[in-house]
C-alpha cells in the first residue's frame, strides 16, 4: 500500500473518520480529505487529483442551496413539486456529483456507497462516464472498503 | 299582453313551497318580465328571482336554465353568482361552456385561492385560442406558470420552516401537562409559551395554551394561540374548529364571517362529522345568508334520518322563502346581531379577569351575569360565568351556565368537555357525564376520545378502551394525553396477550408460558404478510426502509463488520470504542444508530396501525427477530464500550462477552438484510406489465362505457415482443392509471401503445416509459393534466404518478398519430 490521497464526499463524517482510523490503525499513511458538498469537492480537486475518490449517496443533512444538479427540469417532471424535487436530490446526490466530477475524476478510482448487486447494467451504464467507477458491495466493512480504495491500480 | 301580466302576477305572489312550483313556467315568466321591460334593472333582479325559484323548484335544474341563470347574475353584474351557477353548469355539460365562460370561472377560482382550478380553466381557454389559431393565448400560458408557481410555493410554505419541536420545547410541554394535571393553570401557561418560544411551530403546544386562554375566558390570546397552531400546520382540524367556534361568538361581523369560512374547512377536514353540517346551515342563516345555509341543510338532511328531516322541515321552508324575498334577506327569526348588548360588559369582565387583582373575580362575575342578562344568547359570557363560578368553588352554578351556552350552541365542543369533566367528578352523574363526552366528541373534540377510553377502560371494555385511543393517537399524535393514552394501548395488549396466554394456563402453567410465547410469535404480522394483503402501503414503507437500509444496515454493517474481531485480537480498542460508543449510542450532534433503528422499527409499526395493520416485527417477523435482538445486544453492550473508549480495561471475560455481542449485532445490521427488505418491498411494490394485460383493459374500459373499441398499436417494445418491464408500483395503481388513460382516449378512432425501457442519465436508474397515442384532435397539455381535480380522469394519472415518484406529459404523437401521453415510472432490473 502506497501513501495515497483519498478525497471523502460525504455530508456527514461517518467514512472519513473511519477510514482515517482504519488507515493509521494499518500504518498505510493514506491522507484523507473531506469534502461535504460538489462545490467542497471542486475546491479539493483544484489542489490535485486525488488518487481515489469515496462517494456517499444519500446527502440528507445537505442544505437544498449546496445540492449538486438542476432543480428546474426536475421541479417539471415532478408536475410543479418543489419539494419532490428537492427530495430526489438529496436522495441521489451521490450520483449528482459523481455525474458533474465525470470529467474530472478520469483515471481516478471512485468507490460509491452504493450496492449495485442486481443492477449490474447500471453500473456498466454509468461506468462508461467513469471508467474507475465501483460500488460498495453488501456486507463490506470499513476494512474492506479502504482495501477497494487503496488497492493498485 | 298576456304574458307579462301573468309574469308580474308570479313574480309579486307570495312564494309557494318550492317543491309545489313548475320550473318551466317560471322560466317562461323570467323571459316574459325581461321582455316586458328590457333594461331594467328591477325587472332584470324580478327575473333572477323567477329563475332562482325555478331552479331551487326541481332536484336537477335544466342546464339551460342554470346557464340562462348564469347569463342574468352577469348581466347584473353579480361575478360571484355568475361563477356559481357556471361552476354547477360546468359539473353537468362541460363541453357546453364557452371559452369567455370558462374566463370567467377562472378569474374566480382565482379570487376564491383555488388555484388549481384556475389553471384547469385557464387551460380550457388556451386551448381554445390555440385552436383558433390566437396568438394572445402567451399571456394565460404565463398565467398558468404564475398560478403553478403559487401553488409551489404555497405547498413550500406550509409548515414554514418550523423545525420539529427540540427536546427542550417538548421538555416544556410535558412540564406545562403536569401543571395542568395540577390544576396550576398559570404555571401551564408559561410552560406552553415556554414551549412555543423555543419551538415556534410547536402545534400541540399552541393548542393546549389556546384551549387554556380560551377556558379562562382570554379570547383574544386564545385566538392567537389557535392561529399559530394553524400557521404550522394549516389542517390541523382541533385548530381550525376551535378558532371558528371562537370567533362566531365574537360581536363583530368581520370575524363572525372568518368563522363561517373555517367552519366550513373544519367540514372539508371532517366530512364525517354531520353534526359540524347541521350547525354550518344555522350558522349560514344566523349570517344572513339563506342561499348558503340552505345548502349545507339539504346536504345535512341527505344523510339525516326521517325524524331528523321532518324536525327541519319548517327551518328549511323558512330558508326557501328567505331566498324568494331577498329584500327581506336577513329579517325575521335569522336576523344577524350586528353587535351584541352584552359585548361591552363581557369585555369588561374579561379585563377584570385579567387584572387577577382581589376584587377582580367579584367584579367579573357581576359584569357577566349583567350581560347575560341583557343578551341571554352570547355564548362567550355564559362560557366565562362558567369559568368564574368554577374558580370560586360554584359545581352547580358552572354546570348551569355550561348547560345555558350549550342550549345556545350545541356545537361548542369545548363546552361539552368541560361540562363532561364537570359531571364526572360528581357522584351518581357518570352517565351523564359519559354522554356528554359522546357529544362532545360528535361535535368534533378529540379530548373525548381520549376520556371514552379511559371510561370504557373503567367499564372493562378493554377493547373499546383501546380503540377510542387508537383513535386519538392516530388524530392527535401528539396530543396531551399521548403518553397516557400509548401507555393504556401498549398496557391493554399487553393484558390481552397475558389473558390469552392465561386462558390456556388453567389446564397448565408450562403450557400457558409455552402457548404465551406462541401467541406471541403468532399475534400480528409480518412485514411481508402486511404487504401481501396491503401492497399499496408499499409506498410508504419505501421511504422507511430506505431509512433502516441507509443509516442502520449500511453504516451498522460498516462500524460493526470487524469490530468483533479486533476487540478479540488484544490490538488497543480503545480508539474504535470511542467511534463505536458515538455512532451507536449517540452523542449531541445525534441519537445514534440504536436509536434510530428503534424508532425506524416504530415508525414501521404505526404506519401499520394508521392503515389498520398490526406488525410484529420483533417477535414474529423473520426479516426483524434479529435486528430487534442486535439492537437489545447493543444496549447491553453499552457500558462496557463506555468503559473501554473511557481508557479502562475490561476483564477478559467481560471483553469477549462484548466481543460476542459486536458479532451477534454485525450479523443482524449487515447490508444483506436491507437487500432482502428492498426486495419485499419492490416484490409487493411492482408490477409487470404486459401488452396482453393492457390490451384486455382497454377492451373492458370500452365495454363498461359503451363505446366503440379503437384499434390499438403496439409500438417499442411491445411491438417487439420483448420482456414486459416491471415497474415499481402495485398492480392496482397500474390498473388506476391505464384505465383513466384509456377511459380518456375513447373518443379517438386509433390507440398505439409504447412501452421502452430507459436510464435516468445522472442516476442510471433503470425506468420504464409508456406512451398512449391517440388521434384526438382535442388539444391536452401536461399543465392541464396536473391542473385537473385529484379524483378526476386524468387528474386520478397525475395524482398517482406523483405518489408513485414518477412522471407523466403530454408528447407530440407518433407517425400517424397527434399526440400521446407519457407516463414513467422506475423499474425493477433484473440481474444480468
Amino acid at each position: 500500500m502506497t501513501a495515497a490521497r483519498v478525497l471523502v464526499i460525504e455530508d456527514g463524517r461517518e467514512y472519513v473518520d473511519g477510514f482515517a482510523r482504519l488507515a493509521s490503525a494499518k500504518g498505510s499513511g493514506a491522507g484523507f480529505e473531506r469534502a461535504g458538498s460538489l462545490a467542497e469537492a471542486l475546491d479539493a480537486l483544484r489542489e490535485g487529483k486525488p488518487d481515489a475518490v469515496f462517494l456517499d449517496v444519500v446527502f440528507d443533512r445537505t442544505p437544498e442551496a449546496e445540492l449538486a444538479g438542476d432543480l428546474e427540469p426536475l421541479v417539471a417532471r415532478y408536475g410543479g413539486d418543489r419539494a419532490r424535487a428537492v427530495r430526489h436530490l438529496a436522495a441521489n446526490q451521490g450520483f449528482y456529483v459523481l455525474d458533474a466530477l465525470a470529467d474530472a475524476l478520469a483515471g481516478v478510482r471512485v468507490v460509491l456507497a452504493y450496492d449495485f448487486t442486481g443492477e449490474e447494467k447500471r453500473l456498466a451504464s454509468l461506468r462508461e462516464r467513469v471508467p474507475g467507477l465501483s460500488g460498495l458491495r453488501d456486507g463490506a466493512s470499513l476494512g474492506t472498503a479502504l482495501e477497494d480504495l487503496l488497492r493498485s491500480p | 299582453m298576456l304574458g307579462p301580466v301573468l309574469a308580474l302576477a308570479l313574480a309579486a305572489a307570495p312564494a309557494p313551497p318550492a317543491c309545489e312550483e313548475d320550473a318551466e313556467q317560471l322560466a317562461e315568466a323570467a323571459a316574459a318580465v325581461l321582455a316586458a321591460s328590457p333594461g331594467d334593472a328591477e325587472a332584470l333582479g324580478r327575473a333572477r328571482d323567477l329563475l332562482r325559484r325555478a331552479r331551487l323548484s326541481t332536484l336537477w335544474p335544466p342546464l339551460a336554465l342554470t346557464l340562462r341563470a348564469a347569463d342574468l347574475a352577469a348581466a347584473a353584474g353579480d361575478a360571484d353568482d355568475e361563477a356559481r351557477l357556471l361552476q354547477a353548469a360546468a359539473r353537468d355539460a362541460p363541453e357546453l361552456l364557452s371559452a369567455p365562460d370558462r374566463l370567467v370561472l377562472a378569474r374566480q377560482a382565482e379570487a376564491r385561492g383555488d388555484r388549481r382550478d384556475a389553471i384547469l380553466q385557464y387551460g380550457h381557454v388556451l386551448t381554445a385560442m390555440e385552436r383558433r389559431g390566437r396568438p394572445s393565448g402567451a399571456w394565460i400560458g404565463e398565467r398558468i406558470r404564475r398560478l403553478d408557481a403559487e401553488e409551489e410555493a404555497r405547498s413550500v410554505a406550509v409548515r414554514p420552516g418550523f423545525a420539529p419541536p427540540t427536546g427542550e420545547a417538548r421538555a416544556a410541554f410535558a412540564e406545562g401537562k403536569a401543571f395542568l394535571g395540577r390544576g396550576a393553570t398559570a404555571g401551564a401557561r408559561d410552560a406552553f409559551r415556554r414551549a412555543l418560544r423555543i419551538s415556534p411551530g410547536y402545534v400541540e403546544a399552541a393548542l393546549a395554551l389556546g384551549t387554556l386562554e380560551e377556558r379562562d375566558g382570554r379570547d383574544v390570546e386564545a385566538a392567537a394561540a389557535f392561529r399559530t397552531a394553524l400557521a404550522a400546520d394549516p389542517d390541523r382540524f382541533d385548530a381550525v374548529l376551535a378558532l371558528a367556534n371562537l370567533l362566531w361568538n365574537e360581536p363583530d361581523r368581520p370575524a363572525k364571517e372568518e368563522s363561517l369560512g373555517l367552519l366550513d374547512r373544519a367540514i372539508a377536514l371532517k366530512p364525517e362529522l354531520p353534526r359540524l353540517v347541521r350547525e354550518a346551515a344555522d350558522r349560514w342563516a344566523a349570517w344572513g345568508d339563506p342561499a348558503r345555509a340552505l345548502e349545507r341543510l339539504d346536504a345535512w338532511r341527505a344523510t339525516a334520518t326521517s325524524a331528523g328531516r321532518v324536525a327541519t322541515d319548517a327551518f328549511r321552508e323558512k330558508l326557501a322563502a328567505s331566498l324568494v324575498r331577498p329584500s327581506e334577506k336577513g329579517a325575521g327569526s335569522v336576523a344577524v346581531a350586528e353587535a351584541s348588548a352584552a359585548a361591552p360588559s363581557f369585555r369588561l369582565a374579561q379585563v377584570y379577569l385579567r387584572r387577577g387583582d382581589a376584587s377582580g373575580a367579584g367584579q367579573a362575575q357581576h359584569e357577566l351575569e349583567e350581560a347575560v342578562r341583557l343578551d341571554p344568547a352570547f355564548v362567550p359570557a355564559w362560557e366565562l360565568l362558567a369559568t368564574v363560578r368554577s374558580q370560586a368553588g360554584d359545581a352547580a352554578g358552572t354546570e348551569s351556565a355550561l348547560r345555558r351556552a350549550l342550549d345556545v350552541d350545541p356545537s361548542r365542543a369545548s363546552a361539552w368537555e368541560r361540562l363532561a369533566a364537570l359531571l364526572e367528578a360528581r357522584p351518581g352523574r357518570g352517565a351523564e357525564a359519559r354522554t356528554a363526552w359522546e357529544t362532545a366528541e360528535q361535535a368534533g373534540s378529540r379530548e373525548a376520545l381520549y376520556a371514552l377510553g379511559r371510561l370504557a377502560a373503567a367499564d372493562g371494555s378493554g377493547m373499546q378502551a383501546v380503540a377510542w385511543w387508537r383513535r386519538y393517537l392516530a388524530e392527535v399524535p401528539d396530543g396531551l394525553h399521548m403518553d397516557e393514552a400509548r401507555a393504556a394501548v401498549e398496557r391493554m395488549d399487553r393484558r390481552f396477550q397475558t389473558l390469552r396466554g392465561g386462558g390456556i394456563g388453567l389446564a397448565a402453567f408450562g403450557v400457558a408460558l409455552g402457548a404465551g410465547l406462541v401467541l406471541r410469535r403468532r399475534r400480528g404480522l409480518t412485514l411481508a404478510e402486511w404487504l401481501r394483503r396491503d401492497p399499496g402501503a408499499a409506498r410508504e414503507v419505501r421511504p422507511l426502509v430506505g431509512r433502516l437500509a441507509h443509516e442502520v444496515f449500511k453504516h451498522g454493517g460498516l462500524l460493526l463488520g470487524d469490530a468483533g474481531e479486533r476487540l478479540s485480537s488484544g490490538d488497543d480498542f480503545r480508539p474504535s470504542a470511542e467511534i463505536l460508543a458515538v455512532r451507536l449510542y449517540g452523542s449531541g450532534a445525534g441519537p445514534g444508530l440504536v436509536a434510530e433503528g428503534r424508532a425506524a422499527l416504530e415508525d414501521l409499526a404505526a404506519l401499520g396501525r394508521r392503515r389498520g395493520a398490526t406488525l410484529n416485527l420483533r417477535h414474529k417477523d423473520p426479516l426483524f427477530l434479529a435486528v430487534a435482538a442486535a439492537f437489545d445486544a447493543l444496549d447491553a453492550a453499552h457500558d462496557d464500550l463506555a468503559s473501554l473508549a473511557a481508557g479502562r480495561a475490561l476483564p477478559e471475560r467481560r471483553r469477549a462477552a462484548l466481543a460476542a455481542r459486536l458479532v451477534r449485532a454485525a450479523e443482524a445490521l449487515n447490508p444483506r438484510a436491507a437487500q432482502e427488505l428492498n426486495r419485499l418491498v419492490d416484490a409487493a411494490g411492482s408490477t409487470a406489465i404486459t401488452w396482453e394485460a393492457l390490451a384486455g383493459l382497454l377492451a373492458a374500459v370500452a365495454r363498461e362505457k359503451g363505446a366503440p373499441l379503437p384499434a390499438l398499436e403496439p409500438i417499442g417494445l411491445f411491438a417487439d415482443g420483448a420482456a414486459p418491464l416491471r415497474v415499481k408500483l402495485p398492480g392496482a395503481e397500474c390498473e388506476t392509471i391505464f384505465r383513466n388513460l384509456f377511459a380518456n382516449a375513447l373518443a379517438s378512432p386509433r390507440l398505439a401503445l409504447r412501452a421502452e425501457a430507459r436510464r435516468d442519465p445522472v442516476t442510471g436508474q433503470a425506468q420504464g416509459r409508456f406512451v398512449l397515442y391517440d388521434a384526438d384532435p382535442r388539444p391536452l397539455t401536461a399543465e392541464m393534466i396536473h391542473g385537473r381535480a385529484a379524483e378526476r380522469g386524468l387528474g386520478v394519472v397525475a395524482d398517482v404518478v406523483r405518489r408513485w415518484d414518477g412522471a407523466v406529459d403530454v408528447v407530440p404523437g407518433a407517425p400517424g398519430y397527434l399526440k400521446g401521453v407519457s407516463v414513467e415510472f422506475a423499474v425493477v432490473e433484473e440481474a444480468s
